[in-house]
Parts: structure tokens; C-alpha cells; sequence
């Protein structure tokens, strides 16, 4: 059959697509192997048309093989990349040969079931709604591939081919399958999603990380480039206590950079730190000594990565699903236990004494925080006391502020060089960058200017989704600023960066309809991805209660119902009253369903008798009925020809029902 | 529709019920392809992964992968159940001769998609066949050689029906036992009659003195709209510019009579197979050659005829007889006339008659 005609073919490519597909979507894989799977795909498709050199591929695929283990060896060792990162590249120059060469059945299959471990894999490095899409679209192509693969190996076992009608009913029949699958396997799917045991046993593979580019605890000024703006959503953030959404500021803090070596700022790891354990209903009490509650937020973290509680100001209480909190000294909290799904935590927290005094009871000495690395800032000295003027420490703060967020120009474009001291090559050479140089020059110049600083990293603002009532936050919202020291104020907050996230006109056209999208995303993430164990009991809670009230309202009717005899009064307690005709129900249900039981398999020998002969017996039935009784000594046509003269108007019924029965009985019938 | 039809729609609703539960209750063998096989450990696999990472996109494939299964154990369950055959026979059977059995596929609601039949017979042999497609509330014919290994009744023991479809994850069966059977005849084969005794047995045999059906001519005459073609005498007929027909004299020959006046007694299976066919093989030629025959053995007295059912008649006989019975042992063979006796123990033992 030629390849445009054969739709085993036709749905390997298309599983194949959907494998790549999901693959684009994780954002894990680099382009070139991306490019390198699509152009292959369409590649495929053309070559097809004029399969001249496709027998020359099959003979080069050992070779391959040895060269693309060596592919997945290097990538896996050499370059660090995950087991799933390395597979995917594996699998999709594989599939490229599969693409390209011949393609006969086997190859077809493996098409397909690359393309399956493609999906598999990507749904293992994302959680991204686009799953959901491939999902679906999978289980009627993988069907159909299925079918037309059984359908062309019994051709090849029983040397056949499919004649002309023979293939369109196929056709009809793998439309059929691959559809009507489709509501079965969902339903199957939610049955077994909703009902499979969420136990988590968190075994460690080694290799099989899960390790996902985003959100980093440090920023690094030693890069060249263009930093990318990535839309993956991180978090979803919502208030639920009205009135709590307008006192947030916009700032959700990560974590805390204390060190600076001249090129990177990271936290300060031998700083103190303590490990918290959950209270009751998995309470943490983080900081119990401040005072009342400002905001209470709701924090869904898709993206967990970076072990990381986002917070927007001084956390109180913490309640989270996770078996320990570790606070560090500036208040950061972070997790060491893995965790890869996504964290859905609750924070309560106050803004007010984040403002005046954001410090813990083990906070490290303010006086630490100026250290400056062993290269020289001179020229930045003499701008940071330009820029900061006379003053107190906060008004020199503020200056300085200023100063950066009014004579320099935010981008993100990196330069294509690493220069040795990259502060001083922001402030005097290339005076634009991306947050992370801006709030770098602004620490340093406060350092300089003998104000304690450090660096927080985090996210800032997010997009309002109207439809879930949440803030979405992606990875182009992670932000980098400032915190001050000022004697009596505590830790103020500096953010130098002029950022304006702007939405370009397409973006403006299309924000309804993303909205929506996001929003979809979002309930995915809700019910889907962070269905877990304690969702499953509630779950199975909610079905017990449903069921009861159920039970009651049948109760309640059959009670009503019941004929009382009067002025008697109950002998029994009520509710053992009211479970009684379901017992007795039940009861004679599972007699019904024995008895049934019994009835088929004595019956058994009528199942496998004829339609014609059973619908002669029922025809003889009815007609016994209206009086006319088939005699033992008459035969069958005999009857009918009584019959026709006795009842003509039944003449057609009766001949049409004779005739079946003796084409069936009779006209067929063996030697013996 | 009329009342009958009324009532009879209505009956086929009553049985649902039972028919759900007999569906639901009946037993299905099945047996895992490798394809299969693999997709179960798969399968295992992924819910091992889905069980340990928490990873709910793994158990949302995990359900797929056991959704297809539960699918295809629908789907072909569906294509096999109702599945119905009817087997015949399309010509006589012979014994050590391979006979050609029709077979009627019939399907209920859905159809039977790639099909495999395998008829199981009483001589251990298997038949097997592989259908594309029954099509719904429809029938299909087929037909396979089977070679009997022996007289007597050939019964189908078992009949069994499996399927790939749709997926090719597992190979399910329907079985059913069955009772049919289908008498075959004892090796026949045709024997050489040109021998000298049989010869002169005709040479002795005297015309009627008037048309028939012989061997020896009688006379010729024009051709007549009806006569049969192989008779034309085409030399004469070109010689006189006219079509001519040979007509044949009627013979007075009464036939051939094969006797056994007594079963030999102390022949082993074999021989008595041998013997069995040897009669059957001459008693086949000799009709085949448009002789009467006639059979007189203890257990059964045929006179002689040429006819088909006479030869189906004499056959069948022979493809039951029981050599050891009461009636065979104790009975003799009782000479009627008219037709000669031909002693075939006698030409048995002599193996006067090659194939």
C-alpha cells in the first residue's frame, strides 16, 4: 500500500507528532534537538512521496545506535543533563531515522512508541496544561495505531491482504475504535486517577532527578546573552480574605543573598539556620512573637525547584503539607525533604513588622553585611558619594535609589562578554541591564556608603487572572532588589530597577482569551496535578457523605410512605427501623441475582440455538395464544398453509417467519 | 408493526437482561501476545513510577494504559460474541482423502473482525481458517480441506474461535463443544477391471435384443435435439454429411453380486480396513462403469443397481459395518438371484485388482 494510503502510517506520525509536541511544551529540551525532530518529521512525509533511498537508511542503523548511545552517554555524564533530558535527546534522533528510512510495520510501531515515551517523559520534567491536550488527542491515535498495526501483522502471519470492501469497513472500524475509545478510556482514566492509592514512596533513582530550569537562590552577574522572557507559570498567589489583596505590595520574597564575590551573590550558607517541625493539620509557627496578622495568602507553587516558600512579608504561620521548614537567619524559608509535585501552602503573615523590623531571633549582625569583595570599587565610591549626598542613612539610601532607577536603562540583554569587575562595567560602560546588575550596583554603592545590604531574591507582582481570582506568576516575574539596614528602621526595602513589564499589542489581544488558558491551566494544576493523597480522602469523604444523604432521603421516603396502624406507637429505635427495607432490599436482591444465576446457566442451551429457531418458538407462542395450536403431527409448513386459510390477514407474518426458520433449519443443514 | 411483531420486539427486551448477565458471567480464555506481555510489564512500570514519584501526569497514563486494556477486552469480547457456525460437508467424504467442508460464519450485533477458526475432529486433526471480517447481524462462507483418516462417523469434537482484535494485546477464545458428525466412507479407489475373469463374466453376458444403456451397439440413427453429445458416431456422421448417434444394445446382464459368505475371521485392524476398502473400491469401479451391483454379506443383502443412492447405500454399509457384531458374525450371506455372485474374498486375497 502506498504511504499516503496507509493509515498505520498516517497514525504513527501522528502519535510521533504529539511525542514532539509534548516535548516542546516542557521548555527542557534545547532547540537544535527540537528543530532537529520537527524538520525530520516533515522530512518524512516528503521523502515518502519518492521512497528512492529509504532502504539505504535501514543499513546504517546500527551505526546509528552506537552513535546515539554515545549521544545519550555524553549527555547524560558530560553535560549533567537529566536521565529524561538524555532519553529525549536519544529518542528523537532515533525517531528521525524511523522518519526518514523505510517504513514498514515495525518501524511504524516503534514511531508510535517513541512517540509515547515522548509523552512520557515530558510529563515527567512539566505539569503544564498542554498535557492535558496531548493526553486526549493520544488515546484516539494510539488506538488507531494500534488497530492498523494488529491489522497489518495478521496480513503479513496469514499471507492476506484487505480487499477493497474489507478496507473500508477497517477504516469505519478504526474510526470506531479510536472514538468510541475515547469516553471509555477517559472514564477508566478519572476512575483510576480518583481511586488509584496516592501513596508516594519518594524512592531515590539515582539519575532520575527532576531538576527544572527557572528560579535560582543566586544571581549571577557573569553571564553573556540575552536572558529569556519565559512565560512557564511558577506560582499562583490568592488572598482569601477580602480586603488582604490591596495590602500586598507586589513583592514575594525568595531568598536572601548575603555574600557577594564580585561576580555572584549567594545566600550566606554558614549563616544559622533552624529546622521547624508541623504542628497539628500541618501548622508551622515560624514567627510566633509578632504581632497580628496582616495578610493571609494562598500560595500554589507549580514550580518547586528551588525548595523555596515565596512570602509576601514576615511570615507567622506557615501551613504546608511538607514534613520540615528550614528558617534561615533573614527569615527565608526553604524545604530539604523532596518534593516533586506541585506545593499548595497557606501563609499568615505580617506586612507592618516586615517593614519595621524583619529580623529573626538568630539574625545574623547587620555590620556582616558590608563586606565587599577584594576588587577594587573606587570609581564606584566616588559615584555612590556623588549620587548619595548628605544625609542620614535612609535619605543616602533613597538617593541612591533614585539615582539608578532614573539614569540607568533596563534590558536584558547580557553583552557578549564577562567583564572583571561586572559592577563597575554596568555603572560606567554599559549602564543597562537586567535587575539582578541593578540591584547588584545598589548594594554594592550602599555597602560602600557604610550601609549594611543584601539582595533578595524573588518574584514581583504577577498577572491578575479575573476568571480564577488568582495572581499568576511566571518565570519572567522573578526580580531581584534590595534590602537596607538603617539603624532603627530595621531592613527597609530598595528596588533600583526601573522594570515596566509591558504587554505587546498582540499579548493585549489575545489577554482574554490566555486568561482563559491560564485559567485552565490553573484548575488543572488544582485537581489534577496536586491531587494527592489527602485530596483522594476528601474525596472518598465527600462520596461517603453524598452517599448518606442519599440513603437518608430514601429513608425519609420510605418512612413516609409506610403505612402506620394507627396510635401504634414505635416498638424500635428508629434508625434501626430505617435500615431495614434496605436490607431487605439487598436481601432480595442477591436472591434475584442467584436465582438469575441458576435460571441462565439452566437456560444456557436457548442461548446457543439460532435467532430464526427462537423467534419460531416465540412465533408459535403467540399464535398458540390466539388459538392456533401447532399439532405435533403437522409440519412446519403444513401449519403455515392452515394458517394462511384461518387467518389471512397474518399470511405474510406467518409465511415470513415459517420460511426463516426452514432457511435456517433445514436449508444448510449438514450430511449426516 | 402488527401485533406478532409487537410481541415479539417485546420478548427480545425481556431477554436483555438475561443476556447482559450471561455475557457478564461466561468465562474467556485468554492468552497474552508478546506485544501484550510487554505492555503489562509496561504497564507495571509506569504505576510503579506513578506509586513512587507521586507524579499524578504518570497516573493519569497509567489509567490510559489500563483503559486500553479493559477496550480491548471489550471490543474483542464484542467481536466474538454471538459468533454462530454451521459446518457441511460439499462433497462425499472418503477416507484418506482429503474432502472439502463449507463453513457458515454467522455474527450477532457487532461485527468479527480477523477471526481465527479452528475446528477440532475426532481424528485429532485440527482445521484452521482466519476471517477478516463477519460483518453485523450478517454471515460469511468458507470452506477447508479435511483429510478423514478412517470410515465410519467423523465428529467435529470442538470448535473454537479467537481474535486479535483490536490492539493485539491479548488473543482471546470462545469454545464451544459440539455433536455434529458426518459419516465417511471406506477408501475407494479405482480399480483396474480389465482383468480376464471379469472379461469373460461380460463376454457372458447376453444382449436384451433392445435399446439400452450397454456396452455393445445396437444400431444407428439420426441425431435428435436432446441426445447426448458423447454418443455421436462422428466418423459415420462425416461420412454421410449428418449427424448419426450410436445407440446401445440393452444388456441382460443382471448385474454383479459381491458375496462374502462369511466375515474371515483372525484379520488384524488393518486388514480388515484393507478389506473393507478393497470392496468398497470395487464395488465403486464397477458402478462407475455403469454395472449393477449388488451386495450379500451376513449382515446385509442389496440387490444389484447402478444408481447413485444405490452406491450411497452400499457405501454407507460398508463405512459402518462392524465386523465383529452379533449379526455379522453369526448371520450368512443369502444368495437372491438374479445377478452373479463374485466371490470378493477370494479376488481379495488374490489381488487380482491393481489401482
Amino acid at each position: 500500500m502506498p504511504p499516503k494510503q496507509r493509515p498505520l502510517l498516517w497514525s504513527a506520525r501522528f502519535v510521533a507528532t504529539l511525542g514532539i509536541l509534548s516535548l516542546s511544551f516542557t521548555g527542557e529540551l534545547s532547540h537544535g534537538y527540537l528543530l532537529f525532530g520537527w524538520a525530520t518529521l516533515f522530512l518524512g512525509v516528503l521523502s515518502d512521496l519518492r521512497p528512492l533511498h529509504q532502504e539505504k537508511l535501514r543499513t546504517f542503523e546500527t551505526q546509528a545506535v552506537i552513535l546515539l548511545v554515545g549521544n545519550f552517554l555524553f549527555d547524560f555524564f558530560y553535560r549533567g543533563e537529566t536521565v529524561f533530558v538524555a532519553v529525549a535527546h536519544f529518542l528523537m534522533v532515533f525517531q528521525a531515522f524511523k522518519f526518514l528510512g523505510l517504513k514498514e510495520r515495525k518501524d511504524c510501531l516503534q514511531m508510535v512508541l517513541f512517540g509515547f515515551f515522548q509523552i512520557l517523559g515530558a510529563c515527567t520534567l512539566s505539569v503544564d496544561v498542554w498535557h492535558a491536550m496531548v493526553l486526549l488527542l493520544l488515546i484516539p491515535s494510539a488506538g488507531a495505531a494500534l488497530f492498523w498495526n494488529e491489522s497489518e501483522r495478521q496480513n503479513e502471519a496469514h499471507q492476506t491482504s484487505l480487499s477493497v470492501d474489507s478496507q473500508k469497513r477497517y477504516r469505519r472500524m478504526a474510526l470506531g475504535v479510536a472514538w468510541g475509545a475515547l469516553p471509555v478510556v477517559l472514564g477508566l482514566t478519572a476512575g483510576v486517577f480518583l481511586a488509584f492509592p496516592r501513596l508516594t514512596l519518594n524512592a531515590t533513582v539515582p539519575g532520575f532527578g527532576n531538576s527544572r530550569i527557572g528560579y535560582t537562590d543566586q544571581v549571577n552577574l557573569s553571564q553573556t546573552g540575552r536572558l529569556r522572557d519565559q512565560g512557564n507559570p511558577v506560582l499562583w498567589l490568592s488572598f482569601p480574605v477580602p480586603g488582604h489583596r490591596e495590602r500586598w505590595d507586589g513583592y514575594l520574597r525568595g531568598t536572601t543573598l548575603d555574600i557577594f564575590d564580585g561576580r555572584q551573590w549567594t545566600p550566606d550558607r554558614q549563616g544559622k539556620t533552624r529546622t521547624l517541625l508541623p504542628g497539628p493539620n500541618n501548622l508551622y509557627l515560624v514567627n510566633p512573637a509578632i504581632g497580628p496578622v496582616d495578610m493571609r495568602q494562598s500560595i500554589t507553587l507549580v514550580n518547586t525547584s528551588a525548595a523555596t516558600l515565596f512570602v509576601s512579608g514576615l511570615p507567622r504561620e506557615v501551613i504546608a503539607p511538607l514534613p520540615s521548614l528550614v528558617k534561615s537567619a533573614s527569615a527565608g524559608l526553604t524545604w530539604t525533604a523532596p518534593w516533586r509535585r506541585p506545593l499548595r501552602y497557606e501563609v499568615f503573615s505580617s506586612v507592618a513588622d516586615f517593614r519595621q523590623a524583619p529580623t529573626t531571633e538568630f539574625a545574623r549582625d547587620p555590620q556582616q553585611n558590608l563586606r565587599l569583595p577584594a576588587v577594587s570599587y573606587e570609581k564606584t565610591a566616588a559615584l555612590a558619594r556623588r549620587a548619595a549626598g548628605r544625609g542620614d542613612a535612609l535619605t543616602r539610601a533613597r538617593a541612591l535609589e533614585r539615582f539608578l532607577q532614573t539614569e540607568y536603562r533596563y534590558s536584558l540583554d547580557l553583552g557578549d562578554t564577562i567583564a572583571d569587575n561586572p559592577v563597575e562595567d554596568f555603572l560606567f560602560n554599559r549602564k543597562s541591564g537586567p535587575c539582578g546588575h541593578f540591584s547588584s550596583a545598589l548594594a554594592v554603592m550602599l555597602r560602600l556608603q557604610r550601609i549594611p545590604s543584601r539582595l533578595v531574591a524573588g518574584y514581583l507582582r504577577g498577572e491578575w487572572n479575573g476568571p480564577a481570582g488568582h495572581y499568576l506568576i511566571r518565570e519572567k516575574h522573578a526580580h531581584a532588589w534590595v534590602e537596607a539596614y538603617i539603624e532603627g528602621r530595621g531592613w527597609i526595602r530598595l528596588d533600583a530597577s526601573p522594570r515596566l513589564l509591558t504587554a505587546t499589542p498582540m499579548e493585549r489581544q489575545w489577554q482574554s482569551v490566555k486568561q482563559y488558558w491560564d485559567y485552565l491551566g490553573f484548575k488543572w494544576n488544582r485537581l489534577v496535578i496536586q491531587y494527592d493523597l489527602y485530596a483522594q480522602l476528601r474525596a472518598f469523604e465527600r462520596l461517603r457523605s453524598s452517599s448518606n444523604r442519599v440513603n437518608d432521603g430514601l429513608s425519609a421516603w420510605w418512612n413516609k410512605s409506610r403505612p402506620r396502624s394507627r396510635g401504634a406507637e414505635p416498638l424500635q429505635d428508629e434508625s434501626s427501623l430505617d435500615t431495614q427495607p434496605f436490607i431487605f432490599q439487598g436481601i432480595l436482591l442477591a436472591l434475584a441475582g442467584f436465582a438469575s444465576f441458576l435460571l441462565i446457566r439452566r437456560r444456557s442451551g436457548h442461548w446457543q440455538e439460532p435467532p430464526e429457531v427462537r423467534d419460531y418458538r416465540r412465533f408459535l407462542h403467540v399464535m398458540e395464544k390466539s388459538g392456533a395450536v401447532k399439532q405435533p403431527s403437522e409440519t412446519g409448513w403444513e401449519f403455515a398453509q392452515r394458517l394462511e386459510r384461518e387467518q389471512p390477514a397474518n399470511k405474510k407474518v406467518v409465511w415470513d417467519a415459517t420460511r426463516r426458520y426452514y432457511d435456517s433449519r433445514f436449508t444448510h443443514s449438514s450430511a449426516r | 408493526m402488527d401485533r406478532t411483531r409487537f410481541i415479539a420486539w417485546a420478548r427480545s427486551l425481556s431477554t436483555a437482561p438475561w443476556r447482559t448477565l450471561h455475557w457478564l458471567l461466561a468465562t474467556r480464555p485468554i492468552r497474552f501476545t508478546r506485544f501484550g506481555t510487554l505492555y503489562i510489564l509496561f504497564t507495571v512500570g509506569v504505576g510503579a513510577g506513578a506509586i513512587n514519584t507521586g507524579n499524578n501526569l504518570l497516573y493519569l497514563i497509567l489509567g490510559i494504559l489500563l483503559g486500553f486494556i479493559v477496550v480491548s477486552g471489550f471490543l474483542s469480547d464484542s467481536g466474538l460474541w454471538g459468533v454462530r457456525s454451521s459446518w457441511r460437508p460439499l462433497e462425499s467424504c472418503y477416507a484418506g482423502r482429503p474432502a472439502l467442508f463449507g463453513c457458515r460464519l454467522q455474527k450477532g450485533w457487532f461485527p468479527a473482525v480477523g477471526v481465527s477458526v479452528k475446528a477440532h475432529w475426532s481424528d485429532q486433526q485440527e482445521s484452521h481458517e482466519f476471517i477478516h471480517w463477519v460483518p453485523a447481524r450478517g454471515q460469511i462462507d468458507f470452506s477447508v480441506l479435511v483429510t478423514p483418516q478412517r470410515r465410519g462417523w467423523m465428529r467435529m469434537v470442538k470448535e473454537s474461535f479467537s481474535t486479535r482484535f483490536p490492539f493485539g494485546l491479548f488473543e482471546k477464545f470462545h469454545a464451544a463443544e459440539r455433536t455434529d458428525q458426518w459419516l465417511v466412507y471406506p477408501a475407494v479407489l479405482r480399480l483396474n477391471l480389465q482383468s480376464s475373469e471379469l472379461e469373460t463374466r461380460r463376454s457372458d453376458s447376453k444382449p436384451a435384443q433392445r435399446i439400452g444403456l450397454g456396452a455393445v451397439p445396437y444400431h444407428v440413427r439420426d441425431f435428435r435435439e436432446g441426445d447426448p453429445a458423447n454418443r455421436i458416431h462422428w466418423k459415420l456422421s462425416a461420412k454421410r454429411q449428418a449427424l448419426l448417434i450410436n445407440e446401445m444394445e440393452e444388456e441382460a446382464d443382471q448385474g454383479d453380486r459381491l458375496v462374502v459368505s462369511q466375515w474371515p475371521k483372525g484379520l488384524t485392524p488393518e486388514e480388515i480396513e484393507r478389506l473393507i476398502s478393497f470392496m468398497a473400491s470395487f464395488a465403486y469401479s464397477l458402478i462407475d462403469e455403469g454395472r449393477p451391483v449388488g451386495l450379500a454379506t451376513p449382515g446385509i443383502t442389496l440387490p444389484p443397481e447402478h444408481s447413485r443412492s444405490h452406491l450411497d447405500r452400499l457405501l454407507r454399509y460398508l463405512a459402518l459395518v462392524d465386523l465383529g457384531s452379533e449379526v455379522e458374525q453369526k448371520g450368512s450371506a443369502r444368495s437372491l438371484s438374479p445377478g452373479r455372485d463374485i466371490d470378493v474374498l477370494k479376488l481379495w486375497r488374490r489381488g487380482t485388482y491393481a489401482a
